[in-house]
């Protein structure tokens, strides 16, 4: 009879405890970043500072690198010359809007804070009273509740002292990235080849084909994605501005803006972009557009921008499946707040990027072990 | 699926833009609000002469690099796809906009954008299959 084998060898133990100890350990490493919790959240914090206007000089950098590129094969030369014409352009385009399209975003603003938030406030403290779906008693009774508690109270007054400290750090923090910004991406543009040579000098010359391979890769792939992602914005935000100004909806600008803001997020954001649109024509439907015409509007602009958009401008080699982003916006959302769920999409493309090419490299590798291996049992 | 010249592929954005340059400028126009300030025969005279610069503009361009894109010819043109989509999606805005400035027809927004939308978009998968290869749908495998 054959013995029967143990499914307990002693590669698999070797094995099992390897992994138990490489846990172990992990654990522990893990307890003590936590003891050290608030020396890793300052230099989390300055790390942060410093990579978020690089990072975004750099993604404006792919949009405008191209433009320089195509600026001096027209002859307009030298580089300095071009980086100022390109600047001169952005500028002009940046007065053009705040001369044209600011005065009646501001003047929307102000409306709305001087005539419709008041009627929104006492829309919630009267008339939704009378609509609600389960009847006055149960409202009153549940807004009996929430005035006999302190839980929201206190909420709104940590709330304010949160935003209180925060503002000023955030604030600063927007001045200095959008004070760096212009001069940071000066730079880049001016000396472009200059840093990639100096980035690819630093890689050890036997992986310098394989890596300078990938930054190329990463340049084209999130280039093409971030100059996709502009185009979008500018569309579908004209569009969403155009019909709703069509349909009736007031603060047309503004809900435009947000709407075209939002696209940032692939697949959600027209989505998400929806509820306060939704929330604010509900309200107004006695006078403003019917609600339903915004499902509908909001519908066929995620049709076009899910289907016909991202496939088109975005190109088959950076799409992203949904899941993807999700959990891409999750995980940079939390490691960088609203910067990171603008920058997920691009984030996730360069990690695919990445991907692709360690996998590449692997089937590279076992194509050629095999073929070795075939040359070995040939002689 | 017909092949095409980069030149030919040109001279198709060309013929979008003949059609959809006046609703264009007419988006734009609503956008930044010129049609309240200027009057709407006035804006459409402009957007008349506004096609016309695009056309002289654009013919020009395809007749001095005839010779260099009449030998190109890609795979797919997505760039010139993207081009005629952006350049007809909001074209179709803007034909109810000149719509609704020349008649006030606010009421039947949905009655007409419903049908401009569907051909537009049963057009555009179609031009875009045969002329610039560019195929739509996420689950498409070529």
């Amino acid at each position: 009879m054959k013995p029967q084998k143990s499914f307990f060898t002693d590669k698999v133990l070797n094995r099992a405890l390897k992994i138990l100890s490489f846990v172990i350990l992990l654990l522990v490493l893990f307890y003590i970043l936590t003891l050290f919790s608030n020396f890793f959240a300052i230099v989390f914090g300055a790390i942060r500072t410093a990579l978020v206007p690089v990072a975004l000089a750099w993604l404006l950098s792919l949009i405008l690198y191209p433009v320089v590129r195509f600026f001096e094969k027209q002859g307009i030369r030298p580089r300095a010359l071009t980086v100022l014409v390109i600047y001169l352009i952005i500028f002009g385009f940046i007065a053009l809007i705040a001369l044209f399209l600011m005065p009646p975003v501001v003047a929307q603003i102000e409306y709305f804070f001087a005539v419709d938030y008041p009627n929104i406030m006492t829309y919630f403290s009267n008339t939704i009273r009378d609509e609600f779906i389960f009847g006055v008693e149960v409202y009153d009774l549940f807004m009996g509740a929430v005035g006999s508690s302190t839980v929201i109270e206190r909420s709104i007054e940590n709330l304010f002292a949160n935003l209180a400290l925060l503002l000023p750090t955030t604030l600063v923090g927007v001045i200095i990235v959008f004070a760096i910004l212009p001069i940071l991406l000066l730079f880049y543009l001016l000396d472009y080849e200059r840093f990639n040579e100096i980035l690819q000098n630093l890689i050890p010359t036997n992986q310098k084909g394989k890596l300078v391979n990938v930054f190329k890769r990463l340049n084209t792939t999130v280039g093409a994605y971030v100059r996709g992602q502009l185009v979008l914005m500018i569309s579908i935000g004209t569009v969403a501005t155009v019909v709703y100004r069509v349909i009736g909806l007031e603060y047309y600008y503004l809900f435009g803006i947000l709407v075209g803001f939002l696209t940032v997020i692939p697949y959600f954001g027209i989505i998400i972009s929806m509820i306060p649109i939704l929330a604010y024509a509900y309200i107004t439907k006695d006078v403003g557009p019917n609600p339903l015409f915004i499902i509908g509007i909001h519908f066929v602009l995620q049709f076009i921008e899910g289907n016909i958009f991202q496939p088109i401008i975005m190109g088959r080699q950076i799409r992203i499946h949904p899941i993807v982003i999700i959990v891409s916006i999750l995980f940079f959302g939390s490691l960088f707040g609203l910067i990171g769920i603008i920058f997920a999409a691009p984030l996730a493309a360069t990690a695919r990027v990445l991907l692709e090419f360690f996998i590449e490299q692997r089937d590279d590798a076992k194509a050629r072990m095999q073929l070795f291996k075939e040359d070995v049992e040939a002689s | 699926m017909k092949i095409i010249t980069l030149w030919h592929a040109r001279f198709a954005v060309l013929l979008v833009l003949c059609f959809f340059t006046t609703p264009l400028i007419f988006t734009f126009s609503y956008l930044f609000e010129a049609v309240v300030q200027v009057p709407p025969l006035s804006l459409l005279w402009i957007a008349l002469i506004g096609t016309g610069s695009v056309i002289i503009f654009s013919t020009t361009l395809l007749l001095l690099y005839r010779k260099s894109w009449v030998k190109v010819i890609e795979i797919t043109y997505r760039k010139e796809y993207a081009t005629v989509f952006l350049t007809t999606w909001l074209a179709i805005v803007g034909i109810f906009v000149m719509l609704n400035t020349f008649w006030q027809l606010t009421d039947y927004f949905f009655i007409i954008m419903i049908p401009l939308v569907t051909a537009g978009y049963y057009g555009l998968t179609k031009i875009g299959m045969l002329v610039f290869h560019v195929p739509l749908f996420l689950g498409s495998k070529d």
